[in-house]
């Protein structure tokens, strides 16, 4: 079972080529980049202007029961009918899942927006709805999925996460994020998406990752952040520091982040200073389109120097 | 479930609005005061209330609000992206969304219809009973086409503004009794009323006509949709 598109022209994208095998592909981008254009086609919404988008070999705008098969949260369209009940009761018999509304939503803690009237959903509970639907179809051949951590209505991340992960061994799941945070929760590789055009294939989601030239950069929360950050000064892995009287985080820079990591815990342990929260600083999307904009133009430059050069010898 | 009982019910969930009732009423109390003052004016106050106001104004007028009410106002093939991404078929979708409008515009007709002949003939008209009954069935034939013609309209132009422009064309030439007449309702409706016939076409011919195209027209909609 494959995803493929090839040759694509719809909204932002540009001749895009992608094929995708099953598993979990996390996409990072915003929807100027093309995110949703992608999901859009993808989920059969729309047929591409020119090229070709084949899951499983059928092209989904054209076949129903190829939908049927997909499991679609994005750009959460309100219900039309009056009870959630007969909303999610309806989807998931169109899906042809033989699950009822409330075991599909007591697997995420979703059961109490049951009873609730459709206009009076929130966006987010509308999101996070659409998830649990798509989540419950048996099978699918892929999950298309926008901003699945991005929920409230009281959805559970870890379950979401789990259901996601479980699906992606039998099937194709993208996750568009414009969030490299929650690229990194969903997994490993991500791919970013910049104006309809893929850039790079990211293997591992850190801060070098995302933006090449930029310095890993973890995040320390402890109630000695001061002894902490002392200490770090001296240490070979660390390059930079940021912690300010009084706070009870600070920002460390060094060149990997495994060894950031392991130099912080290490001394965490040594020390008996007790860390309540590590985590990584990823950059913005708008970052890490300024980094790409920079080193595009830096390769320009550079080529067209050479080119210069090597005329003015010639001549 | 199918996707046409799934368009249908949905479409006539979208109707049910406090504005489509709304509409209606006005529609009908503009009708109602026009055949008021049509009777004032002479004998013939039904023939002309029926031809201008009911028909020619506040059936299309009624029929455009309930098409587009059931598009949500957007083109034809995005009326149900929502369920169609669930796995509906959208060509199904579109055949419910037509029924619905069918019978929501045809009710529409014949009840502009009935109460326009009541108010120009008032209740001691001894043909009442009869005109009733023929304003009845045109009044539904008429409704059903306009709800047609829109629909199959609605896929054109962004947002579905086809809708708009037809109703336009169909107040323009639709009303000629040139040749451009025979491709729009307008014209058969007000010749099935006893109005100056297009090209001197006979009701039947004209029954005939609107039947043929309103089904090509719609098929023809219906089949640029995506599955």
């Amino acid at each position: 079972m494959t995803l493929s598109l090839a040759g694509v022209s719809y909204g932002r994208l540009f001749q895009f080529t992608l094929e995708l095998d099953p598993g979990l592909h996390v996409v990072v981008g915003n929807v100027n980049d093309g995110t949703l254009d992608l999901l859009q086609l993808c989920g059969g919404d729309a047929a591409p202007r020119r090229g070709r988008v084949l899951i499983d070999g059928e092209a989904p705008h054209r076949s129903p029961a190829l939908r049927r098969k997909l499991g679609c949260a994005y750009s959460d369209l309100p219900f039309e009918e009056k009870l959630v009940r007969d909303a999610v009761a309806r989807r998931l018999e169109l899906h042809a899942c033989n699950v009822t509304p409330e075991s599909a939503l007591a697997r995420f803690g979703l059961e109490p927006l049951l009873t609730r009237t459709a206009s009076t959903l929130s966006e987010i509970e509308l999101h996070a709805l659409e998830l649990a639907i798509a989540l419950s179809i048996e099978a699918p051949k892929a999950l298309l999925l926008c901003e699945p951590l991005a929920f409230g209505g009281g959805l559970d991340a870890t379950l979401v996460l789990g259901a996601i992960r479980r699906q992606a061994e039998q099937s194709v799941v993208v996750c568009a994020t414009a969030s490299p945070r929650s690229a990194a929760l969903l997994g490993p590789e991500s791919l970013l998406l910049e104006h309809g055009r893929l850039k790079r294939h990211v293997l591992a989601p850190t801060r070098p990752a995302f933006t090449p030239g930029a310095r890993a950069r973890v995040r320390v929360e402890s109630a000695h952040a001061e002894l902490i950050a002392e200490a770090l000064t001296r240490h070979p892995a660390v390059s930079g520091l940021s912690w300010q009287r009084g706070d009870a985080f600070l920002l460390v820079e060094g060149t990997e982040v495994e060894a950031l990591s392991s130099a912080i815990l290490s001394l965490s342990v040594e020390r008996q200073w007790w860390i309540s929260q590590l985590t990584q600083v990823l950059p913005d999307p708008v970052e890490i389109r300024a980094t790409h904009a920079a080193l595009a133009r830096a390769a320009y430059e550079t080529t067209h120097y050479r080119l210069h050069t090597d005329r003015g010898g010639l001549e | 479930m199918s996707s046409f009982s799934v368009g249908l019910n949905v479409s006539l969930r979208r109707v049910q609005h406090p504005l489509s009732f709304t509409g209606v009423f006005v529609a009908a109390t503009l009708a109602v005061i026009v055949a008021f003052f049509e009777r004032r004016l002479g004998p013939g106050a039904a023939d002309r209330t029926l031809t201008g106001v009911t028909f020619g104004l506040a059936l299309p007028l009624a029929s455009l609000s309930i098409v587009s009410r059931t598009c949500r106002t957007l083109r034809l093939d995005n009326a149900f992206l929502e369920l169609g991404r669930h796995g509906a078929d959208r060509r199904g979708l579109a055949i419910g969304q037509t029924a619905a409008a069918i019978a929501v515009c045809g009710a529409i007709g014949t009840f502009l219809g009935v109460v326009s002949v009541l108010a120009a003939r008032g209740v001691q008209d001894p043909r009442l009973l009869r005109d009733i009954w023929a304003t009845a069935t045109i009044g539904a034939w008429a409704g059903a086409a306009y709800a047609c013609w829109f629909v199959a309209a609605s896929s054109f132009g962004k947002r579905g503004v086809g809708r708009t422009v037809f109703l336009v064309l169909d107040w323009t030439l639709g009303s000629s009794a040139s040749a451009l007449a025979l491709l729009f309702p307008r014209g058969h409706i007000l010749n099935l009323l006893g109005a100056s016939p297009p090209l001197g076409l006979a009701p039947a011919a004209s029954i005939a006509i609107l039947a043929g195209l309103t089904f090509l027209v719609l098929g023809l909609a219906i089949s640029r949709i995506p599955r």
